[in-house]
């Protein structure tokens, strides 16, 4: 038997109610003050196809704890021995957790995506250098995109992450970290940049636990 | 913007905003989050995972461009 990992949050937090673990295993959490841990048990033999279901539910479980507490989601798929070695976790890196769990405090993930509406013919056979020129169109208003979309909405969020796109990408993604109490505001401004902008579309997606700003910050300390 | 719960229906809607939800949570579960050094043990190196998402991310780049070329909801999961 092994321990499951869902998330990491302060030791006053409750397990959340209405929803059960990996395979149907009761929620639970492993305490080492100040830091908790939600957690399941996963017995070793069972060994359950990951598809679309498993990836929500674990989903559904790290939201319903975020719907009362600020948390660090775990990466998926992530196990330990056991308790204690749960535990030695939150004991040996309290300091780098607690600085991520305070840099996240109050705030959601929102997804942003965005693309310009494909004008080109994909069909359509053309000289190389033609081709090559309008690779190189696409790909210029394609970082101009985000452009636009970092400069609009990250006055709103506390911190952002741009994926640049790769030159055979048409479509950028980003991720922001916004205070609970701008979501709103956030969802708005990316609605009115959708409509400012001619040929092509932005659109946004969570709130999500900080899945993107959990890391990186725990890494720095 | 929509809650958890809310979300979950997204399984019921539309294939290519399924598509949609479902990269940008692959994104997050398999890219994101704390990691415990040595300690990925279960579904993130199961094949079954490896296959299922290399057809998601096809199917979804695809569907995000074809969803993207017509009215998409905000905030819509």
């Amino acid at each position: 038997m092994s321990v499951y990992l869902y998330a990491i949050c302060s030791a006053d937090a409750g397990v959340p109610r209405g929803v059960l673990g990996l395979d149907g295993a009761p929620l639970r959490m492993v305490r080492c003050d100040p830091l908790a841990a939600l957690v399941c048990n996963r017995a070793a033999a069972t060994q359950a196809a990951v598809d679309e279901d498993v990836l929500w539910e674990h989903e559904r479980v790290v939201e319903a704890l975020m719907a009362s507490h600020d948390l660090l989601p775990a990466r998926f798929g992530t196990e330990l021995a056991s308790d204690g070695a749960v535990a030695d976790l939150l004991r040996a890196r309290a300091g780098e957790l607690r600085a991520a769990l305070e840099y996240v405090a109050g705030a959601t993930e929102l997804g942003v995506r965005a693309a310009w509406i494909d004008e080109t013919e994909k069909s359509e056979t053309r000289p190389a250098d033609q081709y090559f020129a309008e690779r190189i169109g696409v790909h210029q208003r394609v970082r101009a995109l985000a452009d636009r979309v970092e400069h609009t909405l990250s006055p709103l969020a506390r911190a952002h992450r741009i994926r640049m796109p790769s030159p055979a990408s048409a479509a950028v993604s980003a991720a922001f970290l916004v205070a609970r109490e701008r979501v709103e505001e956030f969802v708005r401004r990316t609605a009115a940049l959708d409509a400012e902008l001619a040929g092509g579309h932005v659109f946004c997606t969570g709130p999500w636990p900080p899945y993107s700003f959990s890391e990186e910050r725990a890494a720095i300390r | 913007v929509t809650t958890a719960l809310e979300r979950l229906e997204v399984r019921r809607s539309p294939r290519a905003e399924r598509d949609v939800a479902l990269l940008d949570l692959l994104d997050r579960l398999l890219a994101g989050g704390i990691v415990v050094q040595g300690e990925i043990a279960l579904a993130a190196a199961d094949i079954d995972l490896v296959h299922l998402n290399l057809q998601l991310i096809v199917g979804a780049v695809d569907a995000v461009g074809r969803d993207l070329r017509g009215p998409l909801p905000q905030g819509k999961r």
